[in-house]
């Protein structure tokens, strides 16, 4: 019985009371070498998931945040303006140039250009006629995009019609050969001549109207 | 253009000037897409000058709302090359955020959006 209580030491209390109970030796020994290693070994414990997962989060201190409005450009922005507005004032910009939307064509116009117009243009020859699809206007110093129209009250591009002709003849000749069949026509297109005469910007730039959506409109 | 027996007698020049007005139908026809593809190569040329791409400039003024044609963007850059490069500094500001130069990682250009683009 000394020996049993001897071997019965290094098991665990709780199992040392039952092992008491059962006797010899040997029986002691069958019974350990049954029992499952990870009662011995501490380190071959598998970590558990939860565990890991509060280690490595780490605890944010509670503090209440602030929005701060972001104040990098302003000063860049202020001073860019002014430069536009003071060259537009004082008419210091020289000679503008403005992106313009004419019958489904985009035409890169300065003042004293003739823009060419295909096909059915119902104003006649001496019309003045103002540009209100402006796509873009700039200068030298400063472009203006619009997105992606710039608004009628900022830019004025006015034109007159100067000429009205018909294209060049344009053959049209279809035929296949060996097989006696041959098509021509003959076609010649209406052709318009504006010629630009002044691109203006009217007002400065961070002028807002007072009515907006009407757009200079009377209907 | 004609010449020898082409120029100067009658039954065989037809022929040839028959095949000269069919070419004629069918390149101005062809002339629409070639002028595109011109347009295209001078764009990509005038954006990887100033260190962009062009289709990321295409993708950009789609996001912003700029509307500007192939045709006026190409005479852009050859005759308002301020203005072009203007429009290559607010792709270079805007694809990152869009996540198309992520690479390379932002670059620093003084474009300001004041959060309105």
């Amino acid at each position: 019985q000394e020996g049993g209580m001897a071997a019965a030491r290094w098991l665990r209390p709780a199992l040392r009371t039952s092992t008491a109970l059962w006797g010899s030796e040997s029986i002691l020994r069958k019974a350990s070498a049954r029992l499952p290693l990870v009662l011995q070994a501490n380190g071959l414990r598998t970590p558990g998931a939860v565990g890991t997962a509060l280690q490595r989060s780490v605890q944010q201190p509670n503090v209440q945040q602030q929005v701060v409005d972001d104040t990098s450009g302003e000063e860049l922005t202020k001073y860019v303006i002014q430069q536009v507005n003071s060259q537009i004032n004082e008419h210091k910009h020289g000679r503008l140039f403005a992106v313009v939307f004419i019958q489904g064509k985009q035409h890169l116009v300065t003042s004293e250009d003739l823009v060419v117009v295909q096909g059915l243009f119902p104003p006649n020859i001496g019309d003045a006629i103002r540009m209100e699809k402006v796509l873009a206007v700039g200068g030298q110093d400063f472009t203006l995009l619009g997105r992606p129209l710039l608004s009628k009250d900022l830019v004025k591009v006015e034109a007159t019609v100067v000429e009205k002709t018909l294209s060049h003849c344009r053959i049209y000749f279809y035929s296949k050969r060996r097989k006696n069949s041959r098509k021509t026509r003959f076609e010649r297109q209406t052709l318009t001549m504006l010629r630009i005469n002044c691109i203006d910007i009217m007002h400065r730039i961070d002028e807002v109207p007072t009515v907006e959506g009407v757009d200079g409109r009377i209907f | 253009h004609f010449f020898g027996r082409k120029q100067n007698c009658y039954s065989i020049a037809i022929k040839y000037v028959h095949r000269a007005l069919r070419y004629g139908v069918r390149a101005r026809k062809i002339k629409k897409y070639e002028n595109r593809k011109l347009w295209d190569t001078r764009l990509t040329a005038g954006c990887l000058e100033l260190g962009t791409n062009y289709t990321n400039m295409k993708s950009v003024m789609d996001d912003v709302g700029i509307a500007i044609d192939r045709k006026t963007l190409q005479n852009m850059a050859i005759w308002e090359p301020r203005s072009f490069r203007a429009l290559a500094s607010l792709t270079k500001a805007k694809e990152e955020e869009k996540g198309l130069n992520c690479l390379g990682g932002p670059s620093s250009v003084g474009v300001v959006t004041r959060g309105m683009l």
